[in-house]
């Protein structure tokens, strides 16, 4: 039992064990995966390198994270950094001050001869550890002089550090508290349109949460703001949300959610919807908005055995053979329409707003043009327990920071003269130590006090 | 060219210059040239504090966005906090032979990002933002200032005269190099917590776990190693120079190297 205790609190073996970690974190950042694919690559490497595309879901950071060596890593660490925690405060309540002697901290000695008496020494030492606001006591040397005990910075580096790995205790906790009750999925709305949240939203992590609150979300106002046209400025609007019992109406812009029930709504995308009706021979084959993202939309059209992949140009510019948009706003609105059949472009086809035009067989009506915000919904129980652990871990690092944990000695023994041998400790600064124990010894040997 | 890229040019040269200095002060132990190269430095912020200013006055903000702003802006940093530095502790002079190489690289490599002057994104109108960035920069500082700390003191306790005879000793070296990398340790916390939260506001989720994400704390729990290995395991002297020289490896990948990850992050980073 001992054993196990000792290498749970083993520091090394921790330092280690965290040095292992950030090997694997490393490393798994070069793994390929969405961050550095593109939805096309990641679908190719699925159907054509399934080994290749099984590192990549379980090794990327995401994965990693979640595998079971890392947890067990994670928990290990965790563990270490409870027990370490709790061993040092029970240390400090048991004895009250810092174990030198046991702890790796620099150390430095000077010795000093003086005519004063022990007596006289003793109060002049005394008088300047006070001055200074050191905190000492005194016992009897193994010579029969005396031993003046000096600390400082002590409490407040200990404190500081206990609060700092209390709160990075409580980080690991906020972890699988997000993981296992906390929500998130992803709505999308267009200007104008009412919802129903439980059955609009996708993507939903936990997939199995259970009964979901059941509100209408009414979307109105979405507007992007442009600087000259081009440059990003805000995209904002106006959310309304009721259950029947609590209603509530409130702006959004990015940087700026909107809160309902617990559930936050961030705007995450901003974009253009088309109304288009597609028709052949007569026969209508869609007629709905179109959710347009600036690369492009592919819609597949079951029925027709088709694809429609469409741009949309708010501010449509040709310039000889290219096409493209001046600006972000809606000033001169087309649509380039592509279908394709069996991966093959049969038909293109540009179209004005208000306007019909051919598309191959196929005629492509252009109706109107509204917005549509993409909107990151989550729902955060370990909000407040990171919140803790920030106001524990910041703080406690900063007092670590200041503080200087040091300790002199003084050894006083007479000899037809007085010698005093001080001895000095501390934790992080050798050369400050050595400046602090050299003007003791120069106060003392001139009799400053 | 534009007065701004001429200004920031002048600064690289500056600095490029200061450099050569420093190095030829250190081979040739021409103590002098630790003077000429900290004229060349203090040239070189000049022009960078021109660029800065110009770019400020015709974005309407403080230069934070993407890579040659954020760049631009942070390797200021470094160099003024070396300068004040030096101003407090002037024995602190020939840190510039660490210094200047890391801002020259970092500077350099963002000149090909040049971005147009645009206003804020709505993605940085945050309050968090100035945390965020801020302490982000005054960690990047800490940390660079720490790895030149690391080169003297081993280049010091190699023997070497010239500039060296100048510097501190041992003993300072070391302790600087420990302060100053609790510092980097504290700020890039707060950078960090800070981060999450905006992260928050902005995504619907504090933690994602994309690789500008992943590499911050990658850095930070390095320095962290670098701190238990250093204050509870005891190690110093030549191996602790090693390490602040050597885990400066992840900040410099987390500026530079960021890019060929992509994610969500680096599209505002």
């Amino acid at each position: 039992m001992n054993t196990l205790w000792r290498v749970i609190i083993s520091r090394k073996l921790a330092t280690y064990l965290l040095t292992v970690m950030i090997v694997a974190m490393i490393l798994s950042t070069f793994v390929p995966s969405e961050f550095t694919m593109t939805q096309e690559e990641v679908f190719n490497m699925k159907q054509n390198r399934p080994a290749m595309y099984w590192v990549s879901e379980n090794l990327y950071t995401p994965g990693l994270v979640k595998s079971a060596p890392f947890i067990i890593l994670s928990a290990f660490l965790f563990l270490s950094t409870l027990a370490c925690t709790f061993n040092r405060m029970a240390g400090w309540i048991r004895h009250r001050r810092v174990e030198f002697e046991k702890e790796h901290a620099f150390s430095f000695a000077s010795s000093v001869r003086t005519e004063k008496s022990a007596e006289e020494l003793r109060v002049s030492i005394k008088n300047l550890l006070a001055g200074e606001r050191w905190e000492y006591s005194e016992t009897t040397g193994e010579s029969g002089g005396f031993v003046i005990t000096a600390e400082k910075g002590g409490q407040s580096g200990f404190w500081g550090s206990i609060a700092f790995h209390l709160g990075l205790l409580l980080c690991f906790l906020a972890a699988p508290v997000t993981y296992y009750w906390g929500f998130n999925a992803q709505l999308r709305m267009m200007d104008g349109e009412t919802v129903s949240f439980k059955e609009s939203i996708v993507d939903k992590h936990p997939a199995s949460l259970g009964a979901l609150p059941d509100f209408d979300l009414t979307l109105t106002d979405l507007k992007g703001e442009y600087y000259k046209g081009l440059y990003k400025m805000d995209f904002s609007g106006r959310l309304k949300a009721s259950n029947g019992l609590h209603q509530k109406e409130g702006a959004f812009s990015v940087n700026n959610p909107f809160e309902f029930t617990g559930y936050t709504f961030e705007m995450g995308e901003f974009g253009f919807a088309t109304k288009v009706v597609l028709s052949k021979k007569g026969r209508t084959i869609l007629d709905q908005y179109l959710m347009q993202r600036g690369e492009g939309s592919y819609f597949k059209l079951e029925s027709e055995e088709i694809a429609l992949f469409t741009i949309f140009f708010p501010d449509f510019h040709r310039e000889g053979a290219k096409v493209g948009s001046k600006t972000r706003e809606v000033k001169n609105p087309h649509i380039l329409a592509t279908i394709s059949k069996d991966d093959k472009d049969i038909a293109k086809g540009l179209v004005k707003l208000g306007e019909s035009g051919a598309v191959g067989d196929y005629q492509l009506r252009f109706d109107s043009v509204t917005n549509w915000g993409a909107f990151a919904v989550a729902k955060e129980p370990a909000l407040p327990i990171l919140w803790l652990s920030f106001c524990l871990g910041v703080p406690g690092l900063l007092v670590r920071f200041l503080s200087n944990q040091r300790r002199l000695e003084f050894e006083i023994a007479s000899k037809g003269y007085s010698e005093i041998i001080i001895r000095g400790y501390s934790r992080y600064y050798p050369a400050f130590l050595e400046r602090e124990v050299g003007k003791m010894a120069d106060s003392l040997t001139k009799g400053a006090l | 060219m534009t007065i701004e890229g001429i200004s920031i040019w002048l600064a690289i040269f500056g600095y490029s210059a200061a450099f050569i200095a420093f190095l030829y002060g250190l081979i040739f132990e021409k103590s002098k040239f630790n003077d000429y190269a900290y004229i060349l430095t203090s040239a070189g912020l000049f022009f960078h504090t021109s660029a800065l200013i110009l770019r400020w006055y015709l974005t309407g903000h403080f230069p934070v966005m993407f890579e040659y702003e954020n760049s631009m802006s942070g390797t200021w940093f470094v160099i003024f906090i070396y300068i004040m530095m030096r101003l407090w502790f002037p024995q602190s002079k020939p840190f510039g032979v660490g210094i200047l190489p890391i801002v020259i690289l970092v500077l350099g490599n963002s000149m090909h990002a040049v971005t147009e002057h645009q206003p804020l994104e709505p993605p940085f109108r945050s309050n968090w933002l100035v945390v965020h960035v801020f302490f982000a920069w005054f960690s990047f500082a800490a940390y660079t200032i720490a790895f030149s700390t690391g080169i003297l003191y081993l280049l010091k306790s190699s023997g070497r005269k010239g500039i060296l005879e100048r510097l501190p000793g041992l003993k300072i070296l070391d302790e600087l190099s420990i302060r100053l990398i609790l510092f980097g340790f504290f700020t890039e916390a707060v950078m960090i917590a800070s981060g999450a939260i905006w992260a928050y506001g902005l995504w619907g989720r504090y933690w994602g776990w994309d690789p500008v994400e992943t590499w911050s704390l990658i850095s930070w729990l390095t320095y962290g190693v670098v701190l238990h290995l250093r204050i509870t395991l005891g190690w110093k002297g030549k191996r602790a120079a090693w390490l602040s020289i050597i885990s400066l490896s992840t900040i410099m990948f987390l500026l530079v190297g960021i890019k060929y990850l992509s994610g969500i992050h680096t599209g505002v980073f």
